[in-house]
């Protein structure tokens, strides 16, 4: 037993270390990156859920648009129909969240039965990844149940894709959980980015604000994607999305927020200005076009 | 070998007591954020021990109220978030409120955030922390 010690330390010693080093599934940050962050105070950051990152919902996008008076486009959004001839787990990841965002902008437009009809792709997309499993059956149920209303399907959407990403997050599984979020992330941009180019201002904001969101998933798909993924066509398109978005202009102007904490509200009051050229604008709608092209091939 | 998995157990039984805290961790601090606010369909959630700091960057959208729930452990009040703007302005932290455990964000103008959140460590060295981001329908 006496010899059986040593090695016995030392196996604890490097489980303890490794699972020390990895914390909750942490990936490191670039050495470039933590010079742009960190400064002596944080020098024990990690990161959360072993990403560093957020993606503004899809669905407060499609939300904007609806609201903004833009017309109902049906035939932007992707085949509900199709969704079976999705093979790899790549296709089905991106997919699910191409669905997502075209469930919750049918629903807004009151097209009860497409958003249904989204609602069947997302489900068996889910169950074909794993994820269904994780999100409570109630959940799915009421999501189905309210396909043909938009209030409260907006929430149940966010509830579900939140769960899922929990899940996905929890197994290790990043890279399906960023592909998910790429989906909707380039579907909502896209649905914006046509209404933009037919000259609806709100859409065109909204556009030129995803600066900071496009090379943020360039980013993620850099740590979390295969190198199949990253030998892609797709890939190379995400990149040149965000090296045109790299071209709008911003401009920020701090002013002190106000709280009021009997309500436990603040005022955010700085102001931040974008510009984006039309001929910008239709490079960056040509490049988001490609890309939820390459997203929803079959 | 009993022994060894015995001494396996009693080494990883706080990683993984950690680890299944986060879901009943999400559970709670779901229980701040109402049915008004929508979720942005992403988990936040990082294991913090002393010191450490969450952090993710993401963009608030003009005309829009945010709600951001933040818990840890089993507690409320336990989590300190801070909100920062891109030049590092601090914009809220729940820290001079009694680390309430959420708050709302009126947004007048869209702008890139930075949010970190770290445990207070008067009240836990180590726990799960859970952040939940929802806009209002």
């Amino acid at each position: 037993m006496k010899n059986f010690r040593f090695p016995l330390i030392v196996l604890i010693s490097g489980i303890l270390l490794f699972a020390a080093s990895c914390g909750e599934k942490s990936i490191e940050k670039s050495e470039q990156e933590k010079a742009m962050s960190l400064d002596s105070a944080k020098s024990n950051l990690v990161n959360v859920s072993g990403e560093l990152f957020s993606i503004p919902s899809p669905i407060q996008t499609a939300m904007l648009i609806q609201e903004s008076g833009a017309e109902y486009r049906p035939e932007l959004l992707n085949d509900s129909e199709g969704y079976s001839e999705y093979e790899t787990n790549t296709q089905k990841a991106m997919n699910l969240g191409v669905y997502g965002t075209d469930m919750a902008y049918s629903s807004l437009y009151q097209d009860g039965q497409k958003a249904l009809s989204y609602f069947k792709a997302i489900d068996d997309l889910a169950k074909d990844l794993g994820v269904i499993s994780a999100i409570s059956p109630d959940l799915v149920k009421r999501l189905g149940a309210n396909a043909d209303n938009p209030d409260s399907l907006v929430y149940l959407i966010g509830r579900f894709y939140e769960e899922g990403d929990a899940y996905l997050k929890k197994n290790e599984r990043y890279d399906i959980a960023s592909l998910v979020i790429l989906g909707g992330w380039i579907e909502s941009s896209h649905l914006s980015a046509q209404s933009a180019t037919e000259g609806n201002l709100a859409a065109r904001d909204r556009v030129a604000q995803q600066k900071e969101s496009s090379s943020t998933i360039v980013k993620v798909l850099n740590k979390t994607a295969d190198q199949n993924f990253k030998k892609s066509d797709l890939y190379q398109v995400l990149d040149s999305i965000a090296e045109a978005y790299a071209n709008v202009e911003t401009s920020y102007n701090f002013e002190r927020p106000e709280t009021d904490a009997s309500k436990k509200l603040t005022v955010i009051k700085s102001k931040t200005s974008y510009q984006v050229s039309d001929s910008l604008l239709n490079s960056i709608a040509g490049l988001l076009e490609s890309a939820r092209t390459k997203i929803t091939e079959k | 070998m009993k022994r060894l998995l015995f001494i396996l157990a009693l080494a990883f039984a706080p990683v993984w007591q950690l680890s299944a805290q986060c879901d009943s961790t999400a559970y709670m601090a779901r229980e701040f954020m109402s049915d008004d606010f929508v979720p942005d369909g992403q988990s936040y959630r990082a294991l913090l021990f002393d010191g450490q700091i969450a952090e993710f960057e993401t963009t608030f959208f003009a005309n829009s109220t945010y709600r951001i729930a933040a818990f840890s452990g089993m507690e409320k009040e336990q989590l300190i978030f801070s909100l920062y703007d891109q030049e590092n302005n601090l914009l809220f932290s729940n820290e001079e409120h009694q680390n309430s455990p959420y708050w709302d964000f009126e947004i007048e103008s869209t702008l890139d955030v930075r949010l970190e959140a770290k445990l207070d460590k008067t009240k836990q060295s180590s726990g799960c922390a859970v952040l939940i981001v929802g806009f209002e329908k």
